[in-house]
């Protein structure tokens, strides 16, 4: 076996760990369906609401994975294991895990409701996985305490949620994205645009790993000289 | 205490003074006659054993620190000092650590224990000084540096990849080391759902895993028990005795006696 751990152990490791918390993932399901149900009359409005539950329940397991594997990294590092496999395994133990939940949702939604474009609802899902698991990993490594971190999740989700969707604040929000591609999917290519939905999607999710990235390098533990 | 106890931690003692096993069953019979001649209790009789077997060593003319002086430096810090904000923390700390040695970090809370060895392991930037270094390094800390979802056999696993030992060898090590310290591995609990104490020894056995060439040890035996913290000891002075290097940060008195060379913190600021 290798040394310096490998990126299937991690997340496997995430997998596991994040199994394990039973009433976390419950409230993981029943966040977005609440959100779903709430607006279920509606098709379009439901499955906004449902990516927005999806975004916000995503980011903010995301974080506090982030923040738990904080504890354990430096002592990881110590034993060979090199950071970038750490954390490119528990990213994607994030994004199984949430694309495991998105596929329950497509199955949902192509049950209860008739959408016209039901694979642009799934790539509006899987766009929320991806941004939810970016934004929730950069805001972790920005505020480290956990109740100002999970607040900051909710201030973005709440601004989300109230700010018109056709204004340019809105446009630099994180879960803009997939509020887009299921728009296009829902309402069809002239109320939204599935490029833009995207083209959003993954410039904000490059934009948080490489500033998670970078904040990981900057904030790296040091190297004692070595001994001649 | 019982008889039993007591003789066992006079023994502990004369061992960690480096009597060697011969005299120190000489020594050890020898005081459990007169106990039962006597019939009364050793800790009324002798008082405590650390401080009785301090006495015998002193009597026999036996030397309490078996590391050799001539030993390769492990690791060196030269002049360390950190603040945090306006606040010191640590001022001007120098530390010559042998191969063979243990070291003992004493001090109040708040002298900046915790933050020293943090600094050895490479965790926090001093603010003046450096460490040299070229040993692997094995850190437990005080508190946390255990994932609470995770069972032990997969904490072992998870470390373990990180030396390169397969799932087998690192579980197998890691049981190894854990019966040393009196506890047997069973994955029917998650590391949040251990005791305090066993939840350190899984801890500490996570830094000795892969036996690093220096352990960074902050607190490693608080919530043991005495026959734990016993073993604990035990565990270490054979480390020691394999070339391998600690040193320890405690609250205990008994550090004193037991490493063998003691740097004292104070607070600063």
């Amino acid at each position: 076996m290798k040394t310096g751990g490998s990126t299937l152990t991690a997340a496997k490791v995430t997998l596991l760990a994040l199994s394990r918390r039973r009433a976390t993932l419950a409230i993981l399901v029943l966040l977005p369906t609440a959100f779903y149900l709430a607006r279920r009359g509606t098709p379009g409005q439901s499955v906004r609401s449902l990516l927005f539950g999806v975004s916000w329940a995503i980011s903010t397991i995301t974080y506090f994975a982030t923040v738990e594997a904080s504890t354990l990294r430096p002592r990881l590092s110590l034993t060979g294991w090199k950071a970038y496999r750490l954390e490119a395994g528990r990213i994607g133990g994030l994004v199984i895990s949430g694309t495991v939940l998105a596929t329950a949702f497509i199955v949902l939604v192509a049950a209860d409701q008739d959408v016209r474009n039901l694979s642009g609802v799934a790539a509006a899902l899987f766009a929320a996985v991806v941004t939810a698991v970016a934004f929730g990993e950069v805001v972790g490594r920005i505020v480290t305490k956990e109740m100002e971190g999970a607040l900051t999740i909710f201030l973005f989700a709440g601004l989300q949620a109230v700010l018109n969707p056709f204004g340019t604040v809105a446009k630099f929000l994180p879960f803009w994205s997939s509020r887009e591609i299921a728009t296009y999917a829902v309402d069809g290519p002239s109320e939204g645009s599935l490029s833009n939905g995207v083209a959003h999607a993954v410039t904000t999710a490059a934009f948080c790993f490489v500033a998670s990235a970078a904040l990981r390098l900057l904030n790296r533990p040091s190297r004692n000289k070595l001994a001649a | 205490m019982k008889t039993e106890t007591w003789l066992q931690k006079f023994s502990f003692e004369l061992e960690s003074r480096g009597l060697d096993p011969k005299r120190r069953s000489e020594v050890v019979v020898e005081t459990a006659g007169f106990i039962d001649e006597s019939g009364t209790e050793p800790l009324e009789q002798f008082g405590f054993p650390s401080d009785y077997a301090a006495s015998v060593i002193s009597a026999l003319g036996e030397t309490t620190n078996p590391s050799p002086p001539d030993n390769p430096t492990i690791m060196s810090a030269n002049q360390l000092s950190k603040s945090y904000r306006s606040s010191s923390v640590l001022s001007q700390i120098d530390i010559d650590l042998r191969e063979g040695q243990i070291l003992a970090l004493i001090g109040p809370n708040g002298s900046g224990k915790t933050t020293l060895l943090k600094i050895l392991a490479g965790m926090i930037q001093p603010d003046h000084g450096t460490v040299t270094t070229s040993a692997s390094i094995g850190y437990c800390p005080q508190i946390g540096g255990i994932n609470p979802n995770l069972r032990p056999t997969e904490h072992l696993q998870l470390f373990g990849a990180g030396f390169g030992l397969d799932k087998d060898q690192a579980t197998a090590e890691g049981k190894r080391l854990a019966g040393q310290l009196d506890w047997e591995i069973t994955d029917r609990m998650t590391a949040s759902e251990l005791s305090g104490g066993t939840a350190q020894k899984l801890s500490l056995i996570l830094a000795m895993l892969g036996r690093p060439d220096l352990l960074l040890l902050d607190e490693p035996y608080q919530g043991f028990d005495n026959k734990s913290a016993q073993r604990f000891w035990e565990l270490l002075w054979t480390w020691r005795d394999n070339g391998g290097a600690a040193i320890v940060s405690s609250h205990s008195e008994d550090v004193l006696i037991r490493a063998d060379q003691i740097l004292e913190l104070e607070p600063t600021s």
